[in-house]
């Protein structure tokens, strides 16, 4: 390492320099030469030999700034030298192992310098000049090996780094290639008025869709690979650090760390025991880890007293179990920690569940009062284990602290618990100790039930934990404060134009300032809206399969009844469908396999079938075949019977469970109503206090139900059934009961149908009927014969179309309602303009457009309202208010036409002998004063009153009159006439069944009585 | 709002756009707006930009609209401004 200089970077700056003599030299020769030669050809030459210049001077610029860089360089690798130089004679090894990490890294800066500075053919010269690649390499090497610099697990994280590198690249490359699609189909013009506009929304959303989908994955990968990063990297470090820390005390760098991490649980240990206030620790400490056998009682038993007195200063209430009929284990605490098999002799009682409500101070004292028994060896077993080692106090501690993380879910969620109880259950659990002896001893382990230690309750707690979701979390976005320039809602209503709406900003140049709005109150309440969203999410995240399972197979069936809210239930739905989905998927793997098994053994038994059937295989030899034949064979019925059960598993938690609970889900979100009741407005907050009682209760039951305490079991039961009532209620109002509490309650199982709703199935069963009239108008009036034959098909529709109205409404699909409101809107405006421009009256309109006129605008109202009601958007009295000014409208409506049309009936009448008109003038006069006469004969083809009989012949006689009227009269009067009934008829029944309550049924009446009854008997 | 007019740069020159409709959203902390510099595309169609913008910053904010979400929401005010004008 003794040149420091790049002699080939030296040499062409030389030669350069040269170069550049040359050409000035020229320069002066051509000047001198100007006046001998053209002037054209001097400055010719001139421009070229300036050009030749310019460049050899620009090259020599540039290479005199790398030689300036290099000289940089130099005197960086010259201090290296003296470092080196500095590192060899250093005896002191704490000081050398410094110097080494300086070189390093002096070294890797030389390195990026180079290759940052210097172009790549100089820097490998400058490298093999200045020897800087050799540069104490053998120290260097050596370094690496003190600090622990394993090549392997750099290389590891630097191809980490780059994939996250190339992950990043794709990612933004994705996005470009987006953003062109985009902008494609922007310039393509999608949008125009709304069905344009619907057309454009699908296909963008469907990319959008998919776009992101992509890009979360390659997130999601990125993720991943930081996290490797992360991990790695700590690796290194706290390998480099144990290396050289264990160099200090002569052990190897494996048993640094393992008394590191000895010392970390150790901590832990002793914290518990400071919480414990039983003054300085630190000899109990050393005793618990390095126990001399004359102290382990003494200190055991001061414990033991301490947590005993502690105990007996509680105020114990009276029992509320005073005989148990069965058996609890021990001590509860043991119950959820325990291996099954462990049978726990202490008398000290503590209670199983955590308390929220009880200090902080109370959960680690109990926590650490099992951990320092588990510690302290059991008197009885004193001698077996006096001589704890190390190692079985890491393995104690070690199972400590993976039981106390995994109470933290049982300890997180449990709150406000009852003191009083748990003194109860205490005392309870006592007894059953004292009579563990008795000959009516049941075995505990014959009488433990599969069951969890808690349910879904506790694990939604958890999610919940401080968040308090609100009903409209997670919902569609909403707008308020719509304003609209008066120039361009004409422009709308004129409907010239169609549209392109484009949403990429274009270059702005100046804004109104009037845009400024305020609305920070409601950003607030947005943004902890979207954070809570956010919290539940992440938890949800995080939870284990057992806890997803749970929530999969239980709360599913409970959905509809604890009313959580749209937002939570969003968020458990998506978990749930990814579980579910994991779930089918690994199933199917195994299917995969197991079908992989059954080919391949048929193959080899038709290879061996052909051995078999061979003449010139010996006999012994076959004999072999056989063996092997029934070899392969065996297990096989089981390997079918497998495959059989893992299908139907796989299916049955795609059909009848995800989409069960999804379906559950949906039904809860529409609020449509199910038993028979329409609910109210979900709570807007959820009451987590409620919650958290419901999981302590929960946890209770589990408990009791596992290890067989009957009467346990019995009363958490009722206790928290009582409690489901209790938030129960329902509001009796003018138009009947409706479901208001924080609750829905019902003990029996029931399918959820939106038509068994009374409100929404009398709507759709009066539309029916008008379907059914309109129908028969058309192709008759009031053929007798015809009446039977209708009721029967009328009643196989009916079906139909209340399982279609079904599909529509619980669906929410928006697209159809939207468009259901559109062409409601369009047959009016087509309405008013058939009437104002008279065309109507003219007899222009075909009879089946004029019937539909008014047939499909009153039916197309009724519907919206009905539609608006089912989505909670308006309550049912106004629901009723507008049923009844749609019926005052077409009642207006019909009296208008017959009006109007009853003059020109007599221009008509005196050119046609046949018309009657003074019969036809009776006629409409009955149908405008009697309108419910269509009703009633709806009533009786349906069968449903016994009015069928009332209008049997008297309506038909006055109403008969009127098939003397030509077709399009005849049908513009009835089309009339019975939207007019069916109006009326809709608003008058559902005030008369609303006022008789009957929107209930006895399901939820026995909801009523057993909550009734649950809570005297409590009482 | 009638007679308001934000000032955009399009091909090199300087275009007022009439602007047609405002609304707010709570939940995604921001305002919207709909204006059209009355041009047509080359399908015949009249263009209206429609962009967001922080209803307290307001000046100078205006952004694409990116997130499906927001189509939606954007998608429902449309048809309700439609349907109100007829």
């Amino acid at each position: 390492m003794e040149t420091y200089y790049n002699e080939q970077l030296l040499e062409i700056i030389k030669q350069e320099k040269e170069n550049l003599d040359k050409l000035y030299a020229r320069k002066n020769s051509l000047q001198q030469s100007r006046n001998v030669i053209l002037e054209e050809d001097y400055l010719a030459m001139e421009g070229r030999i300036n050009k030749e210049i310019e460049k050899v001077q620009s090259t020599l610029n540039e290479h005199q700034k790398i030689l300036s860089s290099i000289d940089l360089i130099n005197n960086d690798a010259k201090t290296i030298q003296k470092l080196v130089e500095l590192y060899e004679s250093e005896e002191d090894s704490q000081f050398k192992d410094i110097l080494s990490k300086e070189i390093i890294k002096r070294k890797d800066d030389i390195e990026e310098k180079i290759h940052q500075v210097i172009p790549e053919e100089f820097a490998r010269t400058l490298e093999d000049s200045i020897n800087i690649r050799n540069l104490g390499k053998e120290e260097v090497e050596k370094d690496s090996k003190i600090l622990g610099l394993e090549e392997e697990s750099r290389q590891y994280v630097e191809n980490l780094k780059k994939t996250r590198e190339n992950l990043e690249q794709s990612i933004i490359e994705m996005q470009k290639i987006f953003e062109e699609e985009r902008k494609e189909v922007e310039e393509q013009g999608p949008f125009s008025t709304m069905e344009d506009l619907d057309n454009f929304y699908a296909s963008y959303m469907q990319k959008k869709i998919e776009e992101n989908k992509r890009l979360e994955e390659l997130k999601k990968e990125k993720e991943k690979i930081e996290k490797y990063i992360s991990i790695n990297e700590k690796k290194v470090n706290d390998r480099s650090n144990a290396i050289i820390e264990s160099k200090k005390y002569n052990i190897s760098p494996d048993a640094y760390e393992e008394i590191v991490d000895r010392v970390n649980k150790r901590d832990e240990v002793e914290k518990y025991l400071q919480q414990l206030e039983l003054g300085d620790t630190s000899d109990k400490i050393q005793e618990i880890f390095n126990p001399p056998k004359e102290k382990m009682d003494e200190y055991r038993k001061k414990i033991k007293e301490y947590l005993l007195e502690k105990e007996e200063q509680k105020n114990i209430l009276p029992m509320a179990y005073e005989k148990p009929a069965s058996l609890m284990p021990v001590e509860q605490n043991s119950l959820q920690q325990a291996p099954k098999e462990e049978k726990v002799s202490s008398p000290i009682s503590i209670p199983s569940v955590e308390v929220e409500d009880a200090s902080s101070k109370k959960e680690e004292q109990e926590n650490t009062t099992d951990l320092v028994k588990e510690l302290i060896p059991q008197q009885e077993n004193v001698s077996e284990n006096k001589n704890i080692t190390l190692n079985n106090v890491d393995k104690l501690v070690d199972k400590k602290i993976n039981d106390i993380k995994e109470n933290d879910l049982v300890k997180e969620n449990s709150s406000s618990h009852n003191e009083e109880e748990l003194n109860n259950l205490n005392n309870n659990l006592e007894e059953k100790v004292e009579d563990n002896n008795t000959p009516n001893n049941l075995n505990i382990e014959e009488k433990k039930k599969p069951v969890g230690d808690y349910g879904y309750k506790t694990i939604i707690a958890k999610l919940v934990k401080g968040l308090k979701p609100e009903e409209k979390d997670g919902k569609r976005y909403r707008a308020s404060n719509i304003k609209v320039a008066e120039s361009f809602r004409q422009e709308l209503k004129s409907g010239n134009y169609l549209y392109n709406i484009v949403h990429v900003v274009p270059a702005i140049i100046k804004i109104p300032i009037n845009f400024i709005r305020k609305s920070i109150a409601k950003r607030t309440f947005s943004k902890k809206a979207k954070d809570r969203m956010k919290t539940i999410k992440e938890r949800l995240d995080q939870l284990p399969e057992k806890d997803v399972e749970i929530l999969f197979k239980e709360y599913s069936n409970h959905v509809e009844s604890e009313r959580y809210g749209s937002g939570l239930n969003m968020l458990i739905g998506e978990r749930v469908s990814k579980y579910v989905h994991d779930k089918v998927d690994g199933i199917n793997n195994r299917l995969k396999e197991k079908y992989d098994d059954v080919f391949k053994t048929v193959l080899e038994l038709d290879g061996i079938d052909e051995i078999l059937n061979d003449k010139e295989v010996s006999e012994e030899r076959k004999q072999e075949f056989k063996n092997h034949r029934l070899q392969i064979l065996n297990g096989k019925a089981n390997l079918v019977a497998s495959i059989r059960s893992d299908y139907n598993e796989a299916k049955s938690l795609l059909s009848s469970g995800l989409h069960g609970f999804e379906e559950n889900v949906r039904a809860t979100d529409s609020k449509m109503s199910y038993i028979g009741y329409r609910f109210a407005k979900t709570p807007k907050k959820l009451d987590t206090k409620l919650l958290n009682k419901e999981a302590e209760l929960e946890q209770k039951e589990r408990q009791a139900i596992k290890y067989g305490n009957d009467e346990m079991a019995l009363r958490a039961f009722v206790e928290a059934e009582t409690l489901m009532s209790k938030n129960t209620s329902f509001r009796n109002g003018i138009f009947g009961k409706r479901s208001t509490g924080k609750k829905y309650y019902s003990p029996l199982a029931e399918a959820l149908q939106y038509r068994n709703d009374p409100f929404v199935r009398d709507v759709f069963s009066t539309i029916a009927m008008f379907g059914a009239v309109n129908t028969m108008t058309h192709a008759g009036f009031f053929n007798a014969h015809k009446v039977q034959s209708e009721i029967d098909q009328m009643t196989v529709n009916n079906e139909k179309y209340f399982r279609d109205m079904s599909s529509t409404i619980t669906g929410k699909e928006n697209a159809i309602i939207e468009g259901m409101k559109a062409q409601h809107y369009l047959d009016s405006l087509n309405a008013g303009n058939i009437v104002g421009n008279n065309t109507y009256y003219g007899l222009k309109s075909s009879t089946q457009d004029v019937y539909n006129t008014f047939a499909n605008s009153t039916k197309d109202a009724i519907t919206e309202i009905t539609t608006k009601y089912a989505e909670n958007k308006i309550s049912q009295t106004v629901a009723l208010k507008e049923l009844a000014d749609i019926s005052s409208n077409s009642q207006q409506q019909l009296n208008d036409i017959i009006s109007h049309s009853f003059s020109n009936l007599t221009n008509y009448a005196s050119k046609h002998p046949n018309v009657d008109l003074a019969g036809v003038k009776e006629a409409m006069d009955y149908l405008s004063q009697h309108p419910n006469a269509i009703t009633d004969m709806n009533k009786a083809i349906a069968d449903i009153a016994d009015a069928g009989e009332k209008l049997s012949h008297s309506s038909l006689d006055k109403i008969g009159v009127l098939n003397q009227l030509p077709n399009s009269y005849r049908a513009a009067l009835f089309g009339a006439a019975t939207a007019t009934a069916l109006a009326m008829n809709v608003s008058d029944t559902m005030h008369k069944n609303a006022k008789k309550g009957k929107y209930g049924n006895e399901v939820t009446e026995l909801v009523n009585d057993y909550a009734e009854k649950a809570s005297h008997r409590k009482r | 709002m009638d007679n308001e007019k934000i000032i955009i740069q399009k091909n090199g020159k300087t275009v007022e756009c009439d602007i047609l409709f405002t609304f707010d959203s709570p939940d995604t902390e921001k305002s919207y707006v709909g204006y059209s510099d009355n041009s047509f595309g080359s399908n015949g169609r009249k263009n209206i930009y429609v962009s967001s913008y922080d209803p307290i910053l307001g000046l100078g904010t205006l952004e694409d609209i990116t997130d499906e979400k927001e189509l939606e929401m954007i998608h429902d005010v449309l048809i309700e401004i439609d349907k109100q004008s007829k």
